[in-house]
């Protein structure tokens, strides 16, 4: 498959999915109808729809459209990371989680459900809705960045050094977790639980817009991360003799990731998989070169983000399964089978 | 002058002294060639000249300016470097591995013509679309060289381009081995610098303008090959003793003449 084609398809497969997502629910509108209503809504605002538009309005643009928005801007941020990660540790099967952003941002998460509770009723209830997804964003960036303290030592940042400090960074946010879930009431543990398996609904215009810079920021890099990873592939040294400069890459790269993740959890829960398959979907169909491997990662990611929630919506109507459940039963045996077939091509 | 040049350059490792007070000029229109047994601080040197190893004594300058003082990019314009074992993480193919040594904004008909050049000048016309895993350990070495190769063809000015070789022959067949040492010629007859570190004497007396042998992080030896490579100095430099003889190319080393000192 040629780098194009392999764009335009990807683009075509987030259109698909983004229709999906904005007519299939509870309420259906067909994508015709949902074009039309938007189409109108553009043309004379939403006060001068028509009545018979105006149920479709308010389902389209205060329920769907945030839910698509953070959806494609989630599922990108996951997919997108993961592509970053896996060429900067050199190795197919990192993923973010592997920097502490999952872990950190799950402590802050469950420590502002138990503790949080005895200043909740201080905030404004439009903060309070926020409060979580805010603690568990700094969470996950703390994490991240007190990693990337612990192994850089005179300005270099070592890569096996983050790979293990991560790896105990993560039991120690865990052992945390794990206290704080041993303390909480039943009611918060639930809260958690479903926090954990993730969900795109409770989206709002203000969630995306919040979440947006930061996934924003690692896409608006993603051609100096391209050039610096492909040259990675070949070791730190081989990278630097031609011309890449390792550090600040490596220092680009996981601030970046830890930003767009962080976002991307905070707002929609620590929804697996993703990020992983993604960026291997997308190197088995056009190879490892990351000009195309990260632009491409991100569009798949989007689109297999809003059809896990499409299938989350629909499977259990009218009540929603966690997101997480669905990328996992549907992503992992797919992904497995794809591993299968493909073997050769992916380990040489 | 211009040169690629090490002046009392010490390297630590690891709280060990791997390389000890090492003056060193890579000129360009020469070939040097670094000699030693195992552990005598040749990668390391070389690694200190490439710019990977900041040493803790001495300087590096390249063209007269410190190493420290020019941006990975630059360097990159003006020195390449082929290293012993690059693994490559995931399965790029022969043509996509070359093009990783380009500049960024090379016109794409000048980065194709680098690249097609790169490829037939080890010998690999045409493997451009095969994936480098699926490669012998000889054939990836001779992609690498050509992606070392396209880094310095691609570079943009007249200013000398140093060519820095750690054990280039290392897994090649004789054919190749002096085919690798011809472009290791050709590329000092351009006007380059080229330093080499081989492990078989032959080689490097046959290939050198600059024989210089290493010891324990030192330098013990350096000048024409023909004043480097004595009996004397395989004795002092690998504990072993052998007689060297003289064809018309230069001084040649036996090795069933030679029999170890001590172990």
């Amino acid at each position: 498959m040629t780098k194009a084609a392999a764009v335009l398809i990807a683009a075509l497969l987030l259109t698909l999915a983004v229709l999906a997502s904005l007519s299939i629910g509870p309420v259906a509108i067909g994508p015709t109808r949902a074009v039309a209503v938007i189409e109108a809504a553009v043309r004379h605002g939403r006060a001068g729809l028509p009545p018979d538009m105006l149920r479709g309005a308010a389902i389209l643009f205060d329920v769907r459209g945030p839910r698509t928005a953070l959806g494609a801007l989630v599922g990108a941020a996951m997919a997108l990371a993961g592509a970053v990660m896996q060429g900067m540790f050199r190795n197919p099967l990192a993923d973010p989680s592997l920097v502490g952003v999952s872990s950190g941002a799950a402590l802050a998460a469950v420590a502002w459900i138990v503790l949080g509770e005895g200043v909740a009723h201080l905030l404004p209830p439009a903060l309070g809705a926020l409060a979580l997804p805010v603690a568990a964003f700094f969470g996950g960036l703390a994490a991240t960045l007190l990693l990337a303290r612990i192994a850089t030592r005179d300005g270099r940042t070592e890569i096996a050094m983050t790979l293990l400090a991560g790896v105990a960074l993560g039991a120690l946010a865990a052992a945390g977790t794990g206290l704080l879930v041993f303390m909480a009431r039943d009611d918060q543990l639930r809260t958690f639980l479903f926090w954990t398996l993730g969900s795109l609904g409770g989206a709002t215009w203000l969630k995306v817009g919040l979440a947006a810079p930061f996934v924003g920021w690692l896409i608006i890099q993603t051609p100096f991360l391209a050039r610096g990873l492909d040259a990675v592939a070949l070791g730190e040294r081989a990278a630097f003799h031609s011309g890449v400069d390792v550090e600040r890459l490596k220092k680009a790269a996981l601030l970046g990731v830890a930003a767009a993740t962080a976002a991307a959890v905070a707002s929609a829960g620590a929804i697996g998989f993703v990020g992983l398959a993604a960026p291997h979907l997308v190197r088995l169909s056009i190879g490892p070169a990351h000009r195309a491997l990260l632009p491409v990662s991100a569009l798949i990611g989007a689109a297999l983000l809003l059809g896990s929630d499409v299938v989350a919506r629909m499977a259990a109507a009218p009540a929603e399964l966690p997101i997480g459940v669905v990328t996992a039963a549907f992503g992992a045996p797919f992904f497995l089978w794809l591993l299968l077939r493909r073997r050769a091509r992916l380990f040489g | 002058m211009s040169a690629l040049e090490a002046t009392g350059v010490s390297v630590r490792l690891g709280g060990r002294t791997v390389v000890a007070e090492a003056s060193l000029a890579i000129r360009p229109g020469r070939v040097t060639v670094l000699i030693g047994p195992n552990g005598a601080g040749k990668s390391s040197l070389l690694a200190a000249l490439a710019g990977d190893l900041p040493p803790s004594e001495g300087e590096v300058a390249l063209d007269g300016a410190p190493l420290s003082f020019l941006k990975p990019a630059e360097l990159a314009r003006r020195r390449a470097v082929l290293t012993q074992t690059v693994e490559l993480a995931f399965p790029f193919t022969v043509d996509e591995v070359v093009r990783l040594g380009l500049p960024q904004g090379l016109a794409r008909a000048e980065a194709d013509r680098a690249v097609e050049e790169a490829l037939a000048a080890v010998d690999l016309a045409g493997a451009g679309p095969r994936s480098s895993t699926a490669m012998s350990g000889g054939e990836r070495q001779r992609a690498h060289l050509a992606r070392v190769l396209a880094q310095l063809a691609a570079a943009p000015d007249a200013r000398p381009r140093y060519l820095l070789l750690d054990e280039p022959t290392a897994s090649l067949d004789l054919a190749h081995q002096l085919a690798t040492l011809a472009i290791a010629r050709r590329h000092a007859d351009a006007g380059g610098g080229v330093l080499a570190v081989l492990h078989d004497v032959n080689l490097a007396a046959m290939a050198a303008d600059e024989l210089v042998a290493m010891k324990a992080g030192r330098i013990v030896a350096a000048g024409a090959p023909a004043s480097v490579l004595t009996d004397d100095m395989v004795a002092a430099v690998y504990d072993v003793a052998a007689r060297v003889g003289v064809a018309p190319g230069g001084p040649f080393l036996l090795p069933q003449t030679a029999k170890a000192l001590r172990r």
